[in-house]
């Protein structure tokens, strides 16, 4: 089955899952989410999907200064993402064991 | 310290830029939100995972774009054509209309839409003026002709008006259907003065009872002919005219009605009275020649002799030479053989 269809409706709670847990910057986030299993996810996506929460208020942002490298963009999670999170996060408890039931269902 | 993290590699400085290229229809804010703090991340996969991990940098900026929730401008940029062109048709249309229900302008176009049945009928009419002008099919009269008759003229002129009607009453729906329409509409109105201009109006105005039916069709070509040459002939609107048409030849008649030939005119300052010289007749297969006096050319005797028309831009198109040729210039004949007598309250003279 191709995982990544899957993938582009679970991501964004997928990143504010990890987001949550710790500040990070994209490659950190990616790193952590390919980690957690999510080994097929693009970085662009993942950068992608950071952008897009940043602008819709769900992440903030900051700069963290380097003094060896390019500076690193770190994001946080806001009010508004805890919320999303949250809701997303019912959400696909709910979806999965409805789904989970079915193939349940199917399978005796 | 990692080495490789004091700078930001060349590899991704370029594969930045080339991301940043695919950006360049977003705004500066949304492409520097997209790319800021890129090449810190690709440092960093290029670190763990090497320079080939990088990958294609349009597809990259893809993925991105996509991920960011941007993709309804990546769909409007790759909109099919199809779409694109319904999407002007219908702004521009959406324009119109707005200017059009204006308090001043609303009722001039309300009224102007209750004629739109009279511009299918034109337009059906434009269409079919226009094959035949395209056809060459001379004379162009108000009712096309196509072929030498009006026989085919007038039920193809009927179907086209049947077909512009079914036409303007429905709406369409598909693209090129649209784009068909609207061409054709702007085309009829296009092509109207060129087909106006070709249109031998004359044709339903001269009905002179001194010339037969068919002498008015071989006048009317003649013209027709000459209206091409124009083009071609500098000072074509020297010469004697009649109802604004050149004149080709004159013929006289005395007060008994008979035929004179030689006449010699003259206008009120004793000027000759001369024909355009470049004036050919029927189908420029012959042209008027001079009468002579000591060997020149006398170019107000009337009738003309006609001969050949020679095509020769460099001689004009008559040489002194036909008149010893198998087939010298001729006297015309007369349109009619006679006139009715003439004569003036106290008698002739």
């Amino acid at each position: 089955m191709d995982t990544t269809q899957l993938l582009k409706g679970v991501l964004d709670l997928a990143v504010l899952a990890v987001v949550d847990a710790e500040d990070g910057y994209g490659y950190d986030v990616l790193r952590r989410l390919r980690a957690g299993g999510l080994t097929e996810v693009g970085d662009a996506s993942v950068y992608g999907t950071l952008r897009r929460l940043y602008s819709s208020g769900a992440l903030t942002s900051y700069v963290v200064p380097s003094d060896e490298g390019p500076h690193r963009k770190y994001y946080g999670i806001t009010t508004t993402g805890r919320a999303q999170l949250k809701q997303q996060r019912e959400d696909w408890d709910h979806f999965s064991a409805t789904v989970t039931g079915l193939l349940q269902g199917v399978a005796s | 310290m990692n080495e490789s993290l004091t700078a930001v590699r060349p590899e991704v400085v370029d594969f930045v830029a080339a991301v940043r290229a695919r950006l360049a229809d977003l705004s500066e804010d949304e492409r520097e939100e997209l790319v800021g703090g890129l090449d810190a991340d690709l440092t960093e996969l290029v670190d763990d995972r090497g320079v080939d991990a990088l990958g294609d940098p349009a597809a990259y900026a893809e993925e991105l774009r996509a991920a960011a929730g941007l993709s309804p401008g990546v769909a409007r940029l790759r909109a099919p054509i199809g779409a694109r062109v319904t999407g002007w048709i219908d702004t521009v249309g959406e324009r119109w209309h707005r200017l059009v229900s204006r308090d001043g302008v609303r009722p001039v176009w309300e009224f102007l839409v209750t004629l739109r049945p009279v511009w299918w009928v034109i337009r059906a009419w434009i269409v079919v003026e226009a094959i035949d002008v395209w056809w060459g099919g001379a004379p162009f009269t108000i009712v096309p002709s196509i072929t030498d008759g009006i026989a085919l003229g007038v039920p193809v002129l009927l179907a086209a008006v049947v077909a512009s009607v079914l036409l303007g009453r429905r709406r369409f729906e598909r693209t090129w259907l649209r784009l068909l329409v609207l061409t054709g509409n702007v085309g009829a109105v296009l092509v109207f003065p060129h087909v106006a201009d070709h249109l031998e109006w004359r044709n339903q105005t001269d009905t002179g009872p001194a010339y037969s039916k068919g002498w008015n069709h071989g006048y009317n070509q003649a013209s027709s002919d000459f209206q091409a040459e124009t083009l071609v002939v500098a000072g074509a609107s020297d010469g004697l005219a009649f109802n604004g048409q050149p004149v080709i030849n004159v013929f006289p008649y005395d007060a008994n009605g008979k035929p004179l030939t030689g006449v010699q005119l003259f206008n009120e300052n004793g000027d000759p009275l001369v024909l355009n010289k470049n004036m050919a007749t029927e189908e420029r297969k012959s042209i008027t020649y001079p009468w002579l006096r000591s060997g020149a050319g006398v170019w107000n005797v009337f009738p003309m002799p006609v001969g050949p028309w020679l095509d020769d831009p460099n001689k004009g198109f008559r040489d002194d030479i036909a008149w010893f040729s198998p087939t010298p210039p001729t006297l015309p004949v007369s349109p009619v053989a006679e006139v009715r007598p003439v004569s003036l309250p106290k008698g002739p003279r």
